[in-house]
């Protein structure tokens, strides 16, 4: 760890084996650089917002699906607000104390799951923490009389400042932790058939980003699924357990169908944010290197996002004997076996987004590399509205 | 993990009286820095006395929380458990397979849908964490006691440049003295004037008087030198054991820091690729299927069961990339538990036999 934390950034474009871990992980050593990439996570979650909007004109998303990935864009926003603030000055304070935002530079451009995972174990203990910590107003104070007195520039208050911060952010809740629990949207119903978006996310081990799961569901118990203590809990249960981003949406949904038998899971989609990728703080491989590199987009412009939404459908639905007497629903899903995307992923469809500024854009545009031509790109524009371009 | 709670309460509390106890050292020491005389000295005697009690004090400290680590060790061995589980059938489910097999392992997929160790990863960060802020509060007041006590000992430094230099000037005056008190004792014995003789003694009383004001004077700033240099010993010393003593820390942090990424990555990698192994195929196949027969269903699954049984090993080594990582994390782990066996080789050794007893 603190060999680790002496290493320069890793800017090697190719990742040898040698590197190990540390090969796709980087430490952001110094607090500026730390800063300006929380702007930039700032930037591309306003920009996003106006591109959900978009994507809706495009059919890719309804409006209720909308307001549900919006939740978790918020939620993302709060993690890197807290996060900026655990690191404001983390890294000048000498010491074990000193730590350093860890983010994955290939292929996520996100923190590290571990940063996630830290923030989840820590908000667990904000209350004593807050407790234990004088207030900011006495932080200010004693800073005061050590610039005034002391002629010295505070720098161990601004860190235990800053971390008091950090935990009344974690206090005061609503960040992206780890899981984020299951919730149900009661889409309408018909008759003692209930409908139902569940909908829930991950922040995903392996790949470092983001995962939202959109589930939509049909409900024939006798009491509403999220009134029911028997059954909720156990699907919310289940359903975190199987969040992997390797496990296939067949398998996720498949699995969820055989065993609760009064929901029909009929639709499944999987919604990847990221990654982000940009010249400042990623690695990147293959033609959007090229892309940004081409654009030299000042750090305002110099980021593209990328998403992911994997879509499995219900072609059928198959009575099956259970028990004696009973019969239950079971989902023989749409596979795609001729298309290129879906091909032995377990998927009806897949579709890659592509959130990219001006700049970059009209790179994109001039290199027109074969890999982007059938992803739909969304372009914010200065006047803040998004642009759709095939 | 209800002793190992037990546990880290104890050490929170031993901790705390370790901080007051060296703290108390603080200010014994700086209360001997500022005494003038050598009336202070039998503080000094106190000094060491709690010093020792203080070490002896620290190290019992360090041993619980090198215990308290190991102890983390041995609750996270449960984890592997869970990875058996997810390997292997239960006794119900073996029970059960042998009249149906589709069944059992029907079961057994079930089972492996719902498991998780999540939670109790999270368990183990926040454990580790309440363990890794007892140790850096303790490094904290180490290390500011250490800078009082560095500047004390200059402070002290000085005022003993200045106490030799007055010594040293005393010394210088009353040799000076001393020919001018020979002088008159010679011009005493040989005066027979009585007036002049008189004269002459009340000049030697007068010499005398200030001979002795001057050595009782040198007396003083000696016992003040020395006082002052032992105070400079016993900051020395003082500051060494600290030094001592934040370095077992930091050896104690990174341990324990090195331990839970370990653990964490390795868990959570293994769990997702056992889970991703064992289910994938299955999925497919009875997706194809449809639901024509449960029998025919059933049948395949429980063939699938087997062969992804037999394929999960190819499957745990495909996933290069996080072996790498893996390696890497233990090669850390390596090098942090090679620091805490050569500092903790005692504990070490007894946690082991009691492993060994015990178990």
């Amino acid at each position: 760890m603190v060999a680790q934390a002496r290493r320069q950034p890793a800017r090697a474009t190719v990742v040898n084996e040698a590197a190990g871990l540390s090969a796709d992980h980087r430490e952001i050593a110094d607090d500026l650089v730390a800063r300006g990439y929380f702007l930039q996570l700032r930037r591309i979650a306003a920009a996003l917002s106006p591109a959900l909007g978009e994507m809706v004109r495009d059919r890719v998303f309804g409006p209720t699906d909308v307001q549900v990935i919006e939740g978790y864009i918020r939620a993302l926003l709060a993690t890197a607000q807290a996060l900026s603030m655990k690191y404001l000055v983390a890294s000048r304070v000498e010491g074990p104390l000193s730590r350093r935002l860890t983010i994955d530079i290939l292929d996520s451009g996100f923190p590290v799951w571990q940063e996630i995972a830290q923030t989840a174990a820590d908000a667990a203990q904000a209350g004593e923490q807050l407790a234990r910590t004088p207030t900011a107003e006495a932080i200010r104070d004693d800073m005061v009389r050590e610039i005034v007195s002391d002629l010295r520039h505070p720098t161990r208050l601004q860190y235990a400042m800053s971390q008091r911060m950090y935990y009344e952010a974690l206090a005061a809740g609503g960040l992206f932790w780890p899981q984020m629990n299951p919730v149900a949207l009661a889409m309408g119903d018909d008759g003692h058939r209930r409908r139902w978006l569940i909908h829930w996310g991950v922040y995903d081990s392996r790949q470092n980003l983001p995962v939202v799961y959109l589930l939509d569901c049909d409900d024939t118990g006798r009491r509403p699924l999220p009134d029911d203590a028997r059954r909720w809990p156990e699907a919310q249960a289940h359903l975190l357990a199987q969040s992997v981003g390797a496990l296939q949406l067949l398998t996720i949904a498949q699995g969820f169908d055989a065993d609760f038998d009064t929901l029909h899971p009929f639709r499944l989609r999987r919604l990847t944010l990221g990654p982000i990728h940009s010249r400042e703080f990623t690695v990147q491989e293959g033609p959007i290197k090229g892309v940004l590199e081409d654009a030299r987009a000042a750090a305002g412009e110099d980021w593209a996002l990328a998403m992911a939404l994997e879509d499995l459908q219900s072609g059928r639905v198959e009575m099956q004997s259970a028990g004696l007497f009973g019969v239950v629903e079971k989902q023989v899903y749409r596979i795609d076996t001729a298309g290129a995307h879906g091909m032995g992923q377990g998927l009806t469809s897949a579709q890659r987004m592509l959130v990219i500024p001006q700049r970059p854009f009209q790179a994109l545009s001039r290199l027109d590399p074969p890999g982007f031509r059938g992803i739909r790109k969304y372009v914010p524009m200065p006047d803040g509205r998004v642009m759709g371009v095939n | 993990m209800a002793s190992l709670d037990q546990q880290i309460i104890d050490s929170q509390k031993q901790v705390a009286v370790t901080q007051e106890k060296i703290s108390q050292v603080g200010v014994t020491l700086d209360r001997l820095a500022r005494a003038d005389t050598a009336a202070a000295a039998p503080q000094l005697d106190i000094a060491s006395a709690t010093l020792a009690d203080v070490h002896r004090h620290t190290d019992q400290m360090n041993a619980n929380i090198a215990e308290l680590i190991m102890g983390l060790d041995d609750v996270t061995a449960g984890f592997s458990k869970d990875f058996e589980a997810m390997r292997s059938r239960t006794g119900w489910e073996s029970f059960v397979g042998m009249f149906a097999r589709g069944k059992a392992e029907s079961m057994r997929q079930e089972r492996l849908r719902t498991a998780s160790i999540d939670d109790k990863l999270q368990d183990l960060i926040s454990k580790s964490d309440e363990i890794t802020r007892l140790l850096t509060d303790q490094l904290a007041l180490l290390k500011d006691q250490q800078a009082k006590v560095e500047a004390n000992l200059s402070q002290t430094l000085t005022d003993r440049e200045g106490a030799v230099a007055e010594l040293e000037s005393l010394r210088g005056r009353i040799r000076a003295m001393d020919p001018r008190l020979i002088e008159l004792e010679n011009k005493v014995s040989t005066t027979t004037d009585p007036a002049e003789r008189t004269k002459l003694e009340t000049e030697l009383a007068n010499a005398n008087r200030d001979h002795n004001e001057l050595v009782q004077a040198e007396q003083v700033a000696l016992a003040r030198s020395q006082t002052l240099e032992r105070y400079i010993e016993a900051g020395k010393t003082w500051v060494d054991s600290l030094q001592n003593q934040a370095a077992t820390q930091l050896v104690l942090i990174n341990k324990l820091q090195t331990d839970t990424r370990q653990r964490v990555v390795l868990y959570d990698a293994l769990t997702k690729s056992l889970k991703t192994a064992q289910q994938q195929d299955v999925a497919h196949r009875i997706n194809e299927i449809g639901v024509r027969t449960d029998q025919e269903a059933a049948q395949a699954m429980a063939g699938i069961g087997a062969a992804t049984n037999a394929r999960m090993a190819d499957m745990l080594e495909a996933h290069g990339e996080h072996m790498v990582f893996a390696r890497k994390v233990l090669e850390e782990k390596a090098k942090a538990d090679e620091r805490f066996a050569r500092r903790f080789a005692a504990i070490v050794e007894k946690h082991d036999k009691n492993l060994y007893s015990g178990g």
